[in-house]
């Protein structure tokens, strides 16, 4: 499956009290925000399973994941860690430039918008901008092009 | 109360690392109540069957034994 995503955006600006809208390149928004896509995380189907026996509804979030090739594993918040309510199967040692710290470790299903999906150990953290990275757990399944000057990036799953 | 019960299981696989290790090496196992339940080639595996066998509000452990 080969999926292309283009970043566009604009912005209000305001000149000589004039207020109007421009459009922002998509290699600028590419640059700025980084490569994300839109992913629902939710429980694993088997999780699924137990809730649909017990009369109960899955819950799901729909958030903005970066795609970081720097991270080894797959992040969320812990906001929707707990959102979701996901099974806590353990912990991991996390590492960043600062520091080093033990998080917990839950039981995820992350879906991506072609449809396909990945049940994997989800790692929560705070983070800045967004609400999930998509780690090299990930992407060693993808092939992934990152075209900066055309603002765009390609997803072959 | 589900940190604590981890924490607990985690601090079984510590205490009985060398001998799990020997066991199970390269293995995803399954800590539940401080015992060893399973050992499963894949994270995936390991989670499904402690899902399986404890259902959704048990806190077992699976343990691989080897932007902020």
């Amino acid at each position: 499956m080969i999926n292309t995503y283009r970043y566009g955006g604009s912005d209000k600006v305001e000149k000589d009290g004039k207020k109007s809208i421009v459009q922002i390149l998509p290699s600028v928004v590419l640059n700025q925000m980084g490569a994300f896509i839109k992913v629902t995380i939710t429980h694993p189907r088997i999780v699924q399973e137990n809730f649909k026996e017990q009369g109960k509804s899955t819950p799901t979030v729909s958030v903005n994941a970066l795609i970081d090739t720097g991270a080894s594993g797959t992040v969320i918040t812990p906001h929707v860690a707990d959102q979701l309510r996901l099974i806590q199967t353990g912990f991991q040692k996390v590492s960043s430039v600062q520091d080093e710290q033990q998080r917990s470790v839950y039981y995820g299903f992350i879906i991506f918008p072609w449809g396909s999906g990945k049940e994997i150990p989800i790692v929560s953290c705070p983070l800045k901008n967004f609400d999930c990275l998509i780690g090299r757990d990930v992407l060693l399944h993808w092939h992934f092009t990152y075209n900066g000057p055309d603002g765009s990036v390609v997803i072959c799953d | 109360m589900v940190e604590n019960n981890l924490k607990k299981n985690l601090n079984f696989v510590n205490e009985n690392r060398e001998f799990l290790l020997k066991e199970h090496n390269n293995k995803f196992i399954i800590v539940f109540e401080e015992k060893l339940v399973g050992s499963y080639d894949s994270y995936e595996r390991a989670a499904e069957e402690g899902v399986r066998l404890y259902g959704l509000d048990a806190n077992f452990l699976v343990y691989h034994l080897i932007a902020l």
